[in-house]
């Protein structure tokens, strides 16, 4: 007979209490960064939390759900609309900022009844046909004015250092909420639908999973989060060309983001946004060059590191980064050996 | 010279070990049954010797010609046909096409499709139907009349009785006496111990991936053939 | 009234050219070559350059296709068939992130002026047809009408009658059985993807006469072919100009309501063809034709 010694099962190890450390410790900098740096450093954390809630949201919709999109700035573009729009009628313009959210909420659960019934590419160009409709009708707004664009008015209510100031908090708190979310959504029994879908989905559906229902919570999450970076992106930048956030660009970049960190984790989609951030900020001034240079990265990835930088270093640590599953440990004389 | 040398043959699903160190030999004219109960690894173990998996260890030589280090359908083209487990005809094609396609290796040989029609005479009037809506059995005689089509020297053909009527299978077997008797070597996959012992030159039992008998067929019995493929061989 | 559809019909012909290859990829060899517009632009390119250096245009189309054969073999050896093995999402991804590298890579070589093939066919580009009623349709529409129906034609008598089409189709629906058969898949694979490219060129020829290209052209291309696909369906080549026509006609009657509403009207008719065929949607009007048919 075996004996085996009792097993203790835990949600998160050493490695996840570092990473909620250097988390914790990340965002209380990034919030200190008005006094640390001036407008000019909140204005690129706000680019890093867009890029973060980019990355994270289009990895959470491809590697959880398995739904390729190339058309999320639907909700990118539309949410940053919504916001001019309101901000235009009378609203304050971070509250404008907060109904957008909403909105992009509301458009991804509309769109989540037809789209779903699609998969493979007719799911990814029929979102990017939906982005490409939701461009045009935008241009037909005469306050748009085609892609001449206007601005964010309303912001000039507020000074400069608080404007700045006030979007970076906002988009702080933002990007935590939406991770926060996706993280207990992923501890959940949803969560455990996502990965039955993610290996085998038809033997998760004869196990009695509802992929449709599932795939529509993270279609919806997705949506909302990609909304609150359009939102934010707007009043870190003031301006609205509807093809600076129509474009096909910020497709390229999230897929940028998402391969390279690496698909199916969060993880890779912070390290890939972190990555996208430096690399931007050295290189983004060589114009096409750049370009070619992300999709020639991104295409390598790919065919030769498919799960992404993350997929190649998180085997050698010990355990999750972001616990989102189980630990097992053996407890032997009193230590514990992990499993 | 003998048609097909398997030497020690491993694969494996994964990690876990199909089929562990098994030789067998095909002479031309030949038929080797294989026979064991499910999970043996036969099935495993005809696709490794035709590519279609993937080799975990030995040599496969197919007249005279090391043949272990090519794909599969550089297999094919030297003379080597598998006839695989569910027969997998292309189901949105004719029977024409399928067999057709089964020329696909190239090779100089008797075999024509009216030649085919003359051995399955059931197929003639199935020229222009769809492979999907064929009969298991008129599915059997497509499959082996596609891989005759490549004019091969050595055939595997993978449970040929599975899931075809009494008579379908008699019809089956007739078309492969045949074969053999023009020279081909027939290695044939079986679970009717009673077939192999009235039509087998040689029979070998598998059984949890490895060799646990071989014989001549009027040197055992099927009682002894069924504890083999249990793993429990005389002393 | 005959105006709009004679003009939707020709229009038609060039969404048929265009989403020919695109088709074939995707019915033939399931895949969704994301790059396909990019591809197309490049082609034009080539063919621009080809005329510069004096090349006559039907000269400059032989040589291009010889060039984009070669180039689909290269695209499918380096990245199609490593892609093909990860599941979907790969190959979506390794594609769109090639037509970025073209998109961006044209734009460099060739800055981002406008250019067009006009100039290499002389007064074709004006010449008319007359038609009875005293219509004028333009003869340079027409022969990209007949250039689809040809090149579809083509297609689909290669992948009917021929031994390679034959292996073509096997290869992609069931590879491993195609190798056993002494098909060589990756080899089949490749020419598929060079036939493919080389219907690419006729799309070319055609975008760049009838009107001018950028080195950002390739993504509404490759829109518009996606459409027509989705639009017409899968299965025999023709459905392409089915799916064509239906879109051409949507933009016509889009065009004619509102000064911006050409591709609105035909992003609706993508639509309409995904709900259309939703199964949900499929069984309410299958019912109430049938309820209608009892009374």
């Amino acid at each position: 007979m075996i004996t085996q010694a009792p097993l203790t099962l835990v949600r998160s190890g050493t490695t996840a209490r570092v990473t909620l450390l250097l988390l914790a410790l990340a965002a209380v900098i990034l919030a200190a960064l008005p006094w640390l740096s001036g407008v000019g450093g909140s204005g690129r954390a706000v680019a890093l939390l867009v890029y973060i809630l980019l990355a994270v949201m289009w990895n959470a919709l491809a590697g959880f759900a398995g739904l390729v999109s190339i058309g999320q700035t639907l909700f990118f573009g539309v949410a940053a609309y919504v916001t001019i729009r309101l901000a235009d009628a009378g609203i304050d313009p971070y509250l404008a900022i907060l109904l957008a959210i909403a909105a992009g909420a509301v458009l991804g659960w509309i769109t989540s009844l037809f789209m779903l019934s699609l998969s493979g590419g007719e799911f990814a160009i029929g979102m990017w046909v939906l982005s490409s409709l939701a461009h045009l009708c935008v241009n037909l707004d005469p306050l748009i004015q085609g892609e001449t664009g206007t601005s964010l008015i309303a912001l000039n209510a507020y000074d400069i250092e608080t404007r700045s100031t006030l979007t970076l908090w906002l988009a702080l708190a933002v990007t935590l909420a939406i991770l926060a979310a996706l993280v207990v959504l992923l501890r959940s029994s949803t969560g455990a639908a996502i990965t039955a879908i993610r290996d085998d989905e038809i033997g998760a559906r004869s196990i009695g999973v509802d992929v449709i229902r599932t795939k529509r919570i993270v279609f919806v999450l997705a949506a909302t989060g990609t909304a609150a970076a359009g939102a934010l992106w707007l009043a870190s930048n003031t301006t609205f060309q509807p093809r600076a956030y129509f474009g096909v660009q910020w497709t390229a970049y999230m897929l940028f983001m998402v391969l390279v960190g690496g698909l199916g984790r969060i993880e890779g989609a912070l390290i890939g946004a972190l990555l996208f951030f430096v690399i931007e900020t050295l290189f983004g001034g060589f114009g096409a060059w750049y370009l070619v240079g992300l999709g020639m990265v991104a295409v390598l990835f790919a065919l030769f590191l498919p799960n992404g930088l993350w997929g190649w270093i998180s085997p050698s640590l010990p355990g999750e980064a972001i616990p989102t599953g189980y630990l097992i440990f053996e407890k032997t004389d009193n230590s514990r050996e992990e499993k | 010279m003998t048609t097909l040398n398997a030497h020690n043959m491993s694969a494996a699903h994964g990690q876990l070990s199909a089929v562990h160190d098994v030789s067998l030999a095909l002479e031309p004219g030949e038929m080797l049954f294989l026979v064991g109960s499910n999970g043996a690894g036969k099935t495993t173990l005809l696709r490794a010797i035709a590519g279609d998996h993937a080799q975990g260890s030995g040599q496969i030589v197919l007249s005279g010609v090391d043949i272990s280090n090519r794909p599969a359908h550089m297999r094919a083209r030297s003379g080597l046909a598998l006839v695989p487990e569910g027969r997998r005809l292309f189901p949105a094609m004719s029977v024409r096409e399928n067999l057709m396609l089964g020329a696909s290796t190239s090779r100089e040989g008797p075999w024509t499709v009216e030649a085919i029609y003359d051995t399955f005479p059931n197929l003639a009037k199935l020229d222009r139907s769809l492979a999907g809506i064929l009969s298991g059995g008129e599915q059997q005689a497509v499959a082996i009349g596609r891989a005759l089509m490549g004019n091969p020297v050595a055939i595997l053909l993978d449970e040929v009785s599975l899931g075809l009527s009494p008579a379908a299978v008699d019809l089956a077997y007739d078309a492969l006496e045949k074969v053999r008797d023009m020279g081909l070597a027939l290695l044939v996959v079986e679970q009717d111990l009673n077939r192999a012992c009235a039509t087998a030159d040689h029979i070998i039992v598998m059984c949890e991936g490895r060799v646990t008998l071989r014989s001549r067929p009027h040197d055992t019995t099927t009682a002894a053939l069924a504890a083999a493929s249990f793993g429990q061989v005389a002393a | 009234m005959t105006g709009l559809v004679i003009n939707a019909v020709l229009l038609a012909g060039y969404y048929a050219v265009l989403a020919t290859g695109l088709a074939f990829m995707y019915s033939v060899m399931n895949i969704i070559n994301l790059a396909h517009g990019a591809i197309i632009v490049l082609a034009a390119y080539g063919l621009h350059v080809l005329g510069m250096q004096g090349v006559a245009l039907p000269f400059g189309v032989v040589i291009m296709c010889a060039v984009m054969f070669a180039f689909g073999i290269v695209l499918h050896k380096t990245v199609l068939s490593r892609a093909s093995g990860g599941g979907e999402l790969l190959p979506l991804l390794a594609t769109f992130g090639i037509a970025i590298i073209l998109d961006n890579l044209m734009f460099q070589i060739f800055g981002a002026d406008n250019l067009s093939l006009a100039p290499l066919v002389g007064d074709l580009s004006w010449a008319s047809f007359e038609l009875p009623g005293n219509i004028f349709v333009g003869q340079l529409s027409v022969y990209i009408l007949a250039a689809a129906i040809i090149v579809i034609g083509l297609i689909e008598t290669l992948m009917r009658r021929t031994e390679l089409g034959h292996r073509i189709r096997a290869t992609s629906q069931d590879s491993a059985t195609a190798s056993l058969l002494g098909i060589n898949p990756s080899r089949t694979a490749a020419i598929a993807t060079g036939i493919a490219l080389v219907t690419g060129v006729f799309a070319a020829t055609a975008l760049g006469l009838r009107s001018a290209w950028g080195p950002y052209s390739g993504a509404a291309q490759l829109l518009f072919a996606f459409e027509v696909v989705v639009i017409g369906g899968i299965g025999s080549m023709w459905r392409v100009l089915a799916g064509a026509l239906v879109l051409a006609i949507a933009q016509s009657i889009g065009a004619a309501i509102h000064p911006q509403g050409f591709l609105i009207g035909g992003h609706i008719a993508f639509l309409v063809a995904v709900f259309y065929r939703l199964p949900t949607w499929r069984m309410t009007l299958t019912a109430r034709r049938q309820s209608r048919a009892k009374v």
